[in-house]
């Protein structure tokens, strides 16, 4: 067949050969490239619908509903009887705390904390977590908006790394909030030498808050990084075959 | 930009992220200060939150610039925050104003957070001068925890540092132009990418490449045209000449018979004794003209079907080569070949199968050769070729694409492909 064909010279027949591999090589790229983005894209709106907006509505109503039905503190100390412990509520604060010393310590500014702050510190966390709710509604119904009007992946990616930075300094103030029960502790042995009485004085609920607050932040800053990562290797990978591809027709392959 | 740069900016605000919120945890979490309270006589330390409790005007300023350093960090963490989404929306090469905005904003965290610092230093010697107030240390050393979080401070001033030296790159790079030109300019770049790899392949003339590249379409259609033109022109000029040939013919025929007819004719007039030659006469010439005739329409439909079956699969090449650039070359070389065979005829190959035994003998003969040249992967093939001059066959050793042949036996000279 080939002596039939009037081949002109040979560097003619050479260079259709190339030009017939470098145009299967683009359909190839072109086409495996296509599909690849297509599949990091949905891979990127699944992790989106990755439940962010749920997991910030549900551990905000976790936190509320532990906040004010949880115990915040507990207080063992010696009393004239022996030792006694109680268990410190945030609405019934006044009428948990049935010894003086415990009343004098928490009125004074031995320890940075007050017997109002047990009172006050719920709201202003709660404050928060009704932020994280209304971010994570709006997050939601920006989901759902997107099943139906599809905006592109990188409109919402920007609009998730958003309300995810949001929700991550939101995580960060709930936490910084809470650090006064826990900064009460270092001022507590700071100021020791005032007070006459050693209490066992542990924060269960503010503890829980804390960490409630670092999985937000967690998740969020997670979020952002997750989304970064994926850009950079889609970014990446795109170049790395360009170069690849680029380098592989420079030398004739 | 660098995959080292990108891990970089984001490892820098990783650590400045982390950094900041310790400093800022550490902040509301020490106590900071230490009040003399005369009227008690005792001496008592305060954090953050403890100091606003305390009826101190000094303490009372010192609480107020502590909230400044407070919102200051915080403002330094969304900052920062607003930088990492900058380098998310960059990398989606979409947004890029938006993502020169926050990038631009990232570079804030680090003006917030020296402002911090030096903030936190100047409170530092306020509370000094004050009297009653100290700055809280760590027991009995000379340590004291106000320390803690500035160092931290600092720490995070590092790497706001390596983020803003890392993110000044890439404004040069970034160019916010209207949407359309936009596009327009992102459509000639991938065109010019495409023609990169094909010079760079090729190695064609970058110029021509930028000549085509500035009215890519109507340039290949006039290529397309043009070279169906002078297809069509070259086949018509084959045609003509093929015509020509045959009213060549025609006119011999004419002339033969003109010149029989009048020998005929003079012959009869001078007697009827040639009379038996005359039919032989005419049978010849006849039987010559219709050979040459025939062995003209065999031609004719071996250079149609040869032409009919190349062209088909040669134009899609050819025109591909004419839209890379590299065309010029290739035609001046065509052309010159054309020219090259118009003057040299081309020597037929003959399949092995058509061969006569006296072929095959000297086929057998080359036997050896053969079998060598099969085992070298054909590289010297040896081809059966019958002269046009002479038609007599002989073998050639095939060197290559091309082979320069001569006639052993009427010395015309060929070139075997």
């Amino acid at each position: 067949m080939e002596s039939k064909l009037p081949v002109d010279n040979k560097s003619d027949e050479l260079i259709k050969q190339k030009i017939l591999e470098e145009s299967f090589r683009k359909a190839n790229f072109k086409t495996e490239n296509d599909k690849k983005n297509k599949k990091s894209e949905e891979k990127l709106k699944k992790r989106s619908t990755s439940k962010i907006g749920i997991f910030l509505i549900v551990i905000s109503i976790v936190s509320i509903i532990l906040m004010y039905l949880g115990p915040w503190v507990f207080i063992q100390y010696n009393a004239d009887y022996g030792s006694d412990s109680v268990l410190i509520f945030s609405n019934t604060i006044n009428s948990d705390i049935n010894s003086k010393d415990i009343i004098d310590l928490l009125s004074t500014n031995y320890m940075g904390v007050s017997l109002g702050d047990f009172q006050n510190a719920p709201y202003q966390i709660s404050i928060g977590f009704f932020a994280l709710i209304i971010i994570g509604l709006i997050f939601f119904m920006f989901q759902v908006i997107d099943k139906f009007k599809k905006f592109p992946s990188e409109t919402f990616i920007i609009i998730t790394n958003l309300f995810a930075v949001i929700s991550f300094m939101v995580g960060i103030y709930i936490i910084v909030i809470t650090m006064k029960f826990i900064g009460s502790y270092f001022l507590f042995l700071q100021n020791i030498h005032l007070i006459d009485f050693y209490p066992i004085i542990v924060y269960i609920m503010p503890f829980l808050i804390i960490i409630n607050g670092f999985l937000v932040s967690k998740y969020s800053y997670s979020i952002i990084k997750i989304y970064y990562n994926q850009l950079k290797s889609k970014k990446h990978s795109s170049e790395g075959k360009y170069s690849f591809f680029k380098s592989s027709i420079s030398e004739g392959r | 930009m660098d995959n080292l740069s990108y891990n970089e900016i984001r490892g820098s605000i990783g650590w400045f992220i982390i950094l900041t919120i310790i400093g800022l945890i550490s902040l509301s979490i020490l106590p900071l200060v230490t009040y003399y309270d005369p009227s008690i006589n005792l001496e008592l330390s305060h954090n953050i939150f403890s100091i606003d409790s305390t009826m101190d005007s000094n303490l009372q300023f010192f609480s107020n610039s502590l909230k400044n350093i407070v919102y200051l960090i915080w403002a330094s963490l969304a900052f920062i925050l607003l930088g990492f989404v900058g380098i998310s929306s960059y990398l989606c090469d979409r947004f890029q104003k938006i993502s020169s905005i926050f990038l631009f904003l990232g570079i804030f965290s680090l003006i917030s957070i020296v402002i911090v610092i030096f903030y936190s230093i100047f409170n530092m010697f306020n509370v000094n001068d004050m009297s009653n107030v100290e700055l809280a240390s760590i027991g009995p050393l000379p340590i004291k925890y106000i320390y803690i979080p500035i160092l931290f401070f600092i720490l995070s001033t590092i790497f706001g540092g390596i983020y803003t030296k890392s993110v000044i790159p890439i404004f040069k790079t970034i160019k916010i132009k209207p949407k359309k030109e936009k596009n327009k300019e992102e459509i000639e770049e991938e065109n010019n990418d495409e023609s990169e790899f094909i010079n760079e392949d090729l190695k064609f003339d970058e110029k021509q490449d930028v000549k085509n590249d500035d009215d890519i379409v109507d340039v290949d259609d006039k290529d397309e045209i043009e070279d169906w033109l002078n297809k069509q022109v070259i086949s018509a000029e084959k045609e003509e000449d093929v015509e020509e040939e045959n009213d060549d013919e025609d006119d011999l025929l004419k002339e033969i018979k003109e010149v029989s007819d009048s020998e005929i004719d003079d012959k009869k007039d001078n007697g009827k004794k040639l009379s038996p030659f005359k039919n032989k006469i005419n049978k010849d010439v006849e039987e010559d003209i219709s050979i040459e005739s025939q062995e003209l329409e065999t031609e004719k439909i071996d250079d149609k079907k040869d032409t009919e079956i190349s062209n088909s699969f040669e134009e899609a090449l050819s025109t591909a080569i004419k839209k890379r650039g590299g065309n010029k070359e290739l035609d001046q070389s065509n052309l010159e070949i054309k020219k090259e065979e118009k003057n040299i005829q081309k020597p037929e190959i003959i399949e092995e199968k058509n061969l006569n035994e006296e072929d095959k003998k000297d086929v057998k003969s080359n036997g050896e050769i053969k079998e060598k040249t099969s085992e070298n992967e054909t590289k010297n093939k040896i081809i059966k070729v019958r002269c046009p001059e002479c038609k007599e066959i002989f073998s050639v050793e095939k060197k290559g694409m091309e082979t320069k042949i001569k006639c052993p036996h009427c010395g015309k000279e060929g070139v075997a492909k």
